[in-house]
């Protein structure tokens, strides 16, 4: 059955930088997840947190990923390596197996640079997850489609971090990517979504607009899941440990 | 409504070196009334509200609340202006070493001679008027961005105040807590607290406030009821402002 895990960003920018990712870690630990993704863009002293961070998961037990913020390829195309430098090294110091980026500005001029690609990644244990962001260069079908093509041609390592939410963003319909992506796809953002007056955001999947269910159903199953929502209330640990066993009831009903 | 103006701020002028942050600002508020000031960063709007109760000094013009002249800078009018005006700043200043229930009693038993007794009970009344009674033991860093909003709330009524002045109160908040500190905001407008918030909630200005003034450049360039403020702004840099602020808040620009 899928694990579950909380991306720390689910509680809240500027909460998580007030009281530091480690102390929601631990109120992660106590809702019963079983793991937690933590957020590049949400360290304020990465030296020091990260192996905070890495010691405190171990010791309960926590599974971990590391999300960097930086795209992998740059603007113009090029293979950006001291980014991926840094989320390898990152993703390391949290004893994380795998890091999340998004692709960037990959484009035609990029295609070159995925054998470079494969032969860093065949130098580290830590699997890269590709993820749509919520971008049109790198959040749209079409962009992960030649992305993951090409680099499945090319025997790149690489798999995808589904999130179910960011199409919306980006004008796609989810179901019609989770079949087009299924069997790249190693880790599931869960994100529901609504619309509000210009704009999308993202609820719980219990709340959301989206066709939630036949998305996860056209997954792999036993695949991470990570809470990717909003996580407030005056009782924190009781709305987290609500979400959390309401997504562990789902994968059981799916799996 | 008393047409009695309980502040009184006449032609004040106030420089941070050679730099003029106010200049020749004249507002008169009765008590009851319910004032957003709004513009641009360093158009002023802070130091405004900070003069009033003398956490800076205006250098020129005169400034009277409920009575109390404060051009003077007489000690004693100072202490009792600040017992008739509470304060909501935007980083909550709450003492961290102190519990809820400790924050909200000091102000009471150091300035108005409440006993402690006297002062637990207050506290606890105005706790569970900002709905967090059950937060009174706990330390400000175990809780939310929101909830400290919302002791920081409940500390300034235990001084019974005549007046509140709001720095900027959610603009440290994630989007998500904004909603529990405005709406603890318009439940005391509800109940007649002569209000000023410096904000760029314009929601909030819309549904709450009597008047909403426009600052830029330290001079208060224009100020009217919301429906006219909004329908029909004047200003150019009013124009400007609303249509920047409002579409960065996805709604319709009706500048």
């Amino acid at each position: 059955m899928s694990p579950i895990l909380i991306s720390l960003s689910s509680f809240g920018a500027a909460e998580v930088r007030r009281h530091g990712q480690l102390w929601f870690l631990f109120l992660a630990q106590q809702a019963g997840a079983d793991g937690v993704e933590v957020r590049g863009e949400l360290l304020v002293d990465a030296e020091r947190e990260l192996p905070a961070l890495a010691a405190a998961a171990q010791e309960a037990g926590l599974q971990r990923v590391y999300s960097s913020p930086e795209g992998l390829w740059s603007d113009d195309g090029g293979l950006d390596a001291p980014a991926l430098e840094r989320g390898l090294a990152a993703a390391a110091r949290l004893r994380a197996p795998r890091l999340k980026m998004a692709i960037g500005g990959f484009g035609s001029s990029s295609l070159e640079s995925l054998r470079r690609l494969r032969t860093r990644l065949a130098d580290t244990p830590i699997e890269l997850v590709i993820e749509n962001d919520q971008t049109a260069g790198a959040g749209t079908l079409g962009a992960l489609q030649t992305f993951l093509g090409e680099a499945r041609d090319r025997d790149l390592p690489t798999g995808m971090t589904f999130d179910m939410g960011n199409w919306h963003w980006t004008g796609e319909c989810p179901l019609q990517a989770a079949q087009a992506l299924a069997s790249h796809v190693r880790y599931v953002h869960c994100k529901g979504v609504q619309r509000q007056a210009q704009r999308w955001v993202a609820v719980p999947l219990a709340d959301s607009a989206a066709p939630w269910r036949a998305v996860l159903r056209a997954l792999p199953a036993g695949l991470p899941w990570a809470i990717e929502y909003p996580l407030i209330g005056d009782d924190l640990l009781a709305v987290t440990r609500n979400q959390v066993d309401e997504l562990r009831a789902l994968a059981g009903s799916l799996a | 409504m008393s047409t009695e103006p309980i502040i009184r701020i006449e032609k004040v002028s106030k420089w941070y070196g050679q730099f003029q942050v106010l200049t020749d600002v004249d507002l008169e508020v009765r008590a009851g009334e319910r004032i957003v000031i709004c513009g641009p960063s360093g158009s002023g709007k802070s130091t405004l509200i900070r003069c009033i109760n003398h956490l800076e000094k205006a250098q020129q013009g005169r400034i009277v609340v409920d009575g109390i002249e404060l051009t003077g800078h007489h000690g004693k009018n100072v202490g009792a202006v600040r017992r008739e005006v509470g304060m909501v700043f935007q980083q909550f200043n709450l003492f961290p070493h102190l519990t809820v229930l400790q924050n909200c009693m000091l102000a009471p038993m150091h300035t108005r001679g409440a006993s402690a007794g006297e002062a637990e009970a207050r506290a606890m009344k105005y706790l569970q008027r900002v709905r967090i009674p059950e937060q009174a033991g706990k330390y400000p860093s175990q809780l939310s961005g929101g909830q400290q909003q919302r002791v920081a709330i409940a500390r300034a009524l235990c001084m019974n105040p005549k007046v509140m002045l709001f720095d900027e109160p959610t603009s440290a908040l994630d989007p998500e807590m904004v909603k529990e500190v405005l709406d603890t905001m318009i439940s005391l407008a509800d109940d007649g607290m002569t209000m000023l918030c410096v904000t760029h909630e314009m929601g909030f200005a819309r549904s709450v406030a009597d008047r909403v003034i426009f600052m830029a450049d330290g001079r208060i360039l224009e100020q009217a009821p919301p429906q006219k403020f909004f329908a029909t702004p004047e200003h150019p840099k009013l124009r400007a402002f609303l249509g920047q602020i409002l579409s960065s808040h996805g709604q319709e620009a009706t500048a």
